[in-house]
């Protein structure tokens, strides 16, 4: 039933900017999800994954407006997120909750240093406009209703994969690390491996994200990846609901619709911001998916 | 070159500083505060708020700021700490996350945007020599660093509370078992945590100026030099601190200004990548 | 059913027929213009570049309460939405995207360029007059025939900079120090090339995040490669930080930047002989100027909004004029104003005359300015090359 009024919401909607900002919001959602595998699952704090959603948008805009075809680039984006990953997640893998956030937020002010002042082949802080749109054969999605669709179907798939991740081996093995490294070594799992394959599929996740973001928005800077994005990456995924996938949906649709709709309160809307994330981690650390299933279950037991 | 020495340090000194009040938060109660930087931003301003808007002698500025900051760690804990013992770090830091968002966001409509200054509370002429020069706010930087370590020192093993202060540390569980009133020492250890750096506040507003997001940056590279000089440790904290202010610095002028908050990042994770545990090592249990 | 949908049709043609006949009646007739003529702004109130683009508010909402005061125009008040725009983005084009909704006749946007860029080829799209301030050169060559811009942008202080330095103050080997944003950059971009083109080479290029609060390793990196001059680019905050630091080193260069050096912001937290000498080349300011009406427009403005009135203050009041002016002639028709905006020839705004180029500029004249103590003094207009 949900799913038919998801389909519906263009007829019913209509215009460029809420669909536009639900366009963004599902891009965020596939970017949550990715962050869900290390952070929600394996248990490592990853304030990277902005810049590894940076590093997928720049490289896709990057080659369309060097002439490559479209095609080219989710590969070329997953290249480079993966290679990436791995420079971070190789230093990384003996290190520590804190030292371990400290980590991740430096490599994430690394990499918007550089596209900062790289500036002939990223455009610095002007940003890349006029990026060409997805292309395939000679056919894109135009405007914003067409886009709406392809990324919920692209939405869709990344929340199967995910699921048949968690439900395999690895993504068992995910849930072992997170709980305790010591008993899942013991256990047979090679804990070092699976930490940075989570990083890794989490870094895909961003990157797909980041190719799709740039040729559907068309305009990139550096300050839509910042440190600042990063944490509000981390708390979609906290509101939402970490561990569960509906929760990196809800999350990053929510927390992308409600600074909209709240913009209203100018200055004070952070403030709320802020004070919102501290009561949700305070009072339902399981985020909004948890409240949503305990209402699920109070209804039916209701019945 | 020798001016790039004693501006990294006395640069350095802040981070210190903002280290310091750090460790001696996660010291006892295991928790990495990520607003701190957001802490020294309300020392300056309520410094600011005593000294410039209501005209009060500097000193008695300071006085009022260390209480008020007190206060406001006290607060800080019973609005972070309490509600979030026993739950794993990863959601701590995303809590002081958001208490540093709130209060920079405060700050703003508080205080409204514009950079306000202060001034220092030691007056005279620059010291030249050897085509150095060094301001005495740079030398009363770096003396308030020297005693705000050797009190913190005293504190912690001379005094009988003090040495609570490391039981509770080691192990709260049993120290509560024991007798010792955690509650109380874990209240200090905030208070302690807030006036740290509260007091580099005010060491940075007369020569950076006082805007609200000034924390930012700040804490951040506080983080950084714990990280670099392991956490738990003191020595560890400033001489990680004067490291970094001197890293940046020379890398800034002799390598490039365009990165000059990588070296920070570059060092710290270059530094893990061979110590784990930082460069001094940490003294508290697996947990962290 | 057939019956429904029938009368649908008919109700569609009617509303069809009647709004094209109403179209084609609003074309020069400013009486029927909607009543309120709707103004929509983009333009950052919080997040970390909110000091600069309040001031876009400030001027267009004080233009904006000063025409409606006096009736309006021909009668009809003005209703402005403002949107705020954030630090990303991503967060200003879902701005411009709500503005756009909300159909206003006229749009706003910042002085915030990678905001502009970001939102223009959504104002294409609904074919809108995009009036702003953004400051990097490039943004009125994006082709957009919607797009004008109201204020000075880096183009020309690039040019305009170095030509003063070397030609009027007799310095050729200077220290470039910008802010590194794309404010900052592109500037710094700019002036190097102008110096290469005057056989200028600068002593040493550096940058600093518009965060850092020590500035000193560039000074001194400045000063040991032999610069005679410091060319300066950064906002209020930053400058007075570079200028402090500067004298507390004992280092003495002629320094010349952008508007920041003469601002109030900067000025306030610089003691007299810190701030003295600096020079400035940049929009025109209120402050410098001989004329007490414009004195009392900055001290209302300031008082109103708390924050000193700057350039871009200026330039944004003046723009909401220049289309009052253009309303009560051409009407409430979208692209007549925007034709009537590309023909202005010659229109007087508080401190300079517009006059739009083929690309869509329509600021030509700079101020240049010395500070006398904490006070700036204009020394005089300066204009682009060719104008």
């Amino acid at each position: 039933m949900c799913a038919i009024a998801v389909l519906m919401m263009p007829l019913v909607t209509h215009d460029g900017y809420v669909i536009q900002l639900l366009n963004i919001a599902m891009l965020n959602a596939i970017v949550v999800l990715g962050l869900n595998f290390a952070t929600g699952w394996t248990g490592q704090i990853n304030f990277g994954q902005a810049a590894f959603y940076g590093l997928g948008a720049y490289t896709t805009a990057i080659a369309t407006k060097a002439g490559l075809p479209w095609i080219s680039t989710p590969f070329l984006s997953i290249l480079v997120v993966v290679a990436a990953s791995i420079a971070l997640g190789l230093p990384t893998l003996r290190l520590r909750t804190y030292y371990l956030a400290m980590t991740t937020i430096g490599f994430g002010e690394i990499v918007r240093l550089i596209i900062v002042h790289w500036e002939p082949v990223t455009g610095g802080t002007s940003g890349l406009r006029a990026i060409p749109g997805i292309s395939l054969f000679g056919f894109g999605p135009q405007g914003q209703i067409q886009h709406y669709y392809l990324l919920i179907a692209v939405l869709a798939i990344a929340a199967l994969v995910a699921a048949r991740i968690r439900h395999s081996s690895l993504g068992r093995a995910m849930i072992a690390t997170k709980d305790s490294e010591i008993a899942a070594e013991q256990s047979g799992v090679d804990t070092t491996r699976t930490k940075l394959l989570a990083f890794m599929i989490g870094a895909i996740y961003a990157g797909l994200a980041g190719c799709l973001y740039a040729s559907s928005v068309r305009f990139i800077s550096p300050d839509s990846f910042s440190g600042i994005q990063a944490v509000l990456l981390m708390t979609m995924l906290i509101v939402g609901g970490m561990g569960s996938i509906a929760g990196c949906i809800i999350g990053a649709v929510t927390l992308t619709l409600l600074p909209e709709a709240l913009r209203f309160l100018g200055q004070w809307y952070l403030v709320l911001y802020g004070l919102g994330v501290i009561v949700v981690i305070v009072l339902a650390p399981g985020g909004l998916a948890s409240i949503a299933s305990e209402m699920r279950l109070r209804l039916a037991s209701a019945r | 070159m020798g001016q790039l020495v004693v501006n990294g340090l006395s640069l350095g000194s802040i981070y210190a500083l903002v280290a310091l009040g750090l460790l001696l938060i996660f010291n006892t109660v295991q928790i990495v505060n990520f607003a701190q930087g957001q802490l020294l931003m309300l020392g300056a301003f309520i410094g600011i708020s005593g000294a410039v808007t209501h005209e009060l002698p500097v000193a008695t500025a300071w006085i009022i700021t260390a209480v008020a900051m007190a206060f406001v760690g006290i607060v800080f804990m019973v609005l972070v700490y309490f509600p979030l013992r026993g739950r794993p770090p990863f959601l701590v830091i995303l809590t002081t996350i958001a208490m540093g968002i709130v209060l920079e966001n405060l700050a703003l409509i508080i205080w409204g945007p514009l950079p306000v200054s202060m001034p220092s509370p030691v007056h005279g002429a620059p010291l030249r020599f050897a085509g150095v020069v060094i301001s005495m706010h740079q030398i009363f930087i770096f003396v308030t660093l020297a005693v705000v370590l050797l009190l913190q020192f005293l504190l912690l093993t001379k005094t009988r509370f003090g040495i609570l202060m490391q039981a509770t540390a080691q192990d709260l569980h049993t120290a509560r078992l024991v007798g010792i009133p955690v509650n109380r020492t874990i209240a200090v250890a905030f208070a302690f945590g807030a006036i740290l750096s509260g007091i580099a506040g005010l060491l940075v507003a007369p020569i950076f100026l006082a805007e609200p997001t000034m924390g930012g940056s700040l804490g951040l590279k506080g983080f950084v030099v714990s990280v670099i000089g392991g956490f738990g440790n003191m020595p560890g904290a400033v001489i990680g601190g004067l490291f970094l202010g001197l890293i940046e610095t020379f890398g800034a002028r002799y390598i490039s200004s365009n990165f000059r908050d990588a070296y920070a990042f570059i060092v710290m994770i270059a530094v893990l990548v061979a110590w784990p545990r930082g460069l001094f090592g940490e003294k508290s249990s697996e947990k962290v | 059913m057939l019956q429904n949908s029938f009368k649908n049709v008919v109700l569609g043609a009617a509303v069809v027929c009647l709004s094209s006949g109403v179209a084609r009646e609003s074309k020069a007739d400013v009486a029927s213009c909607a009543s309120p003529i709707p103004f929509g702004l983009t333009t950052a109130l919080t997040g970390n570049l909110a000091l600069l683009g309040i001031q876009a508010r400030n001027g267009v909402e004080f233009a904006v309460d000063e025409i409606n005061a006096s009736g309006g125009i021909a009668g009809k008040k003005l209703v402005l939405t403002t949107e705020d725009t954030g630090a990303s983005s991503t967060d200003a084009l879902n701005a411009m995207n709500r503005i756009i909704e909300g159909k206003p006749l006229i749009i706003f946007g910042s002085m915030i360029s990678p905001h502009v860029f970001a939102q223009t080829e959504g104002v294409n799209k609904s074919e809108t007059p995009f009036l702003v301030g953004a400051t990097n050169a490039k943004v009125t060559a994006q082709g957009s025939k919607w797009l004008f811009r109201t204020h000075v942008h880096d183009g020309q202080l690039a040019d305009l900079i170095p030509e003063y330095l070397v030609k009027s103050l007799g310095k050729t080997k200077p220290g470039i120090m910008a802010v590194a944003d794309d404010y900052g950059l592109g500037a710094s971009r700019g002036i190097q090339a102008a110096l290469a083109k005057l056989n200028a080479t600068p002593a040493a290029v550096t940058s600093y995040a518009p965060s850092d609060k020590d500035m000193s390793a560039q000074l001194l990196e400045i000063k040991d490669k032999g610069a005679d001059s410091l060319i300066l680019f950064g906002r209020p905050a930053d400058v007075t930080l570079v200028i402090k630091q500067m004298n507390d080193l004992g280092i003495k260069l002629t320094t010349i930047g952008n508007a920041s050096m003469v601002a109030q912001t900067t000025l306030t937290n610089l003691s007299a002989a810190e701030a003295d000498g600096g020079y400035a080349i940049g929009g025109m300011i209120p402050q410098t100027s001989p004329d007490t009406k414009i004195l009392d427009w900055a001290k209302r403005v300031q008082e109103k909004y708390k924050v000193p009135a700057d350039n871009f203050t200026v330039s944004y009041y003046d723009t909401v004029y220049m289309l009052k002016s253009i309303i009560e002639k051409v009407g409430c028709d979208k692209p007549a104003i925007r034709d009537a905006l590309a023909a202005t020839k010659s229109w007087k705004g508080m401190l300079i005359d517009y006059q739009a180029d083929a690309q869509g500029d329509l600021a030509h004249t700079l101020g240049i300015y010395r500070n006398k103590g904490k006070t700036p003094e204009l020394t005089g207009p300066i204009k682009e090359n060719g104008f």
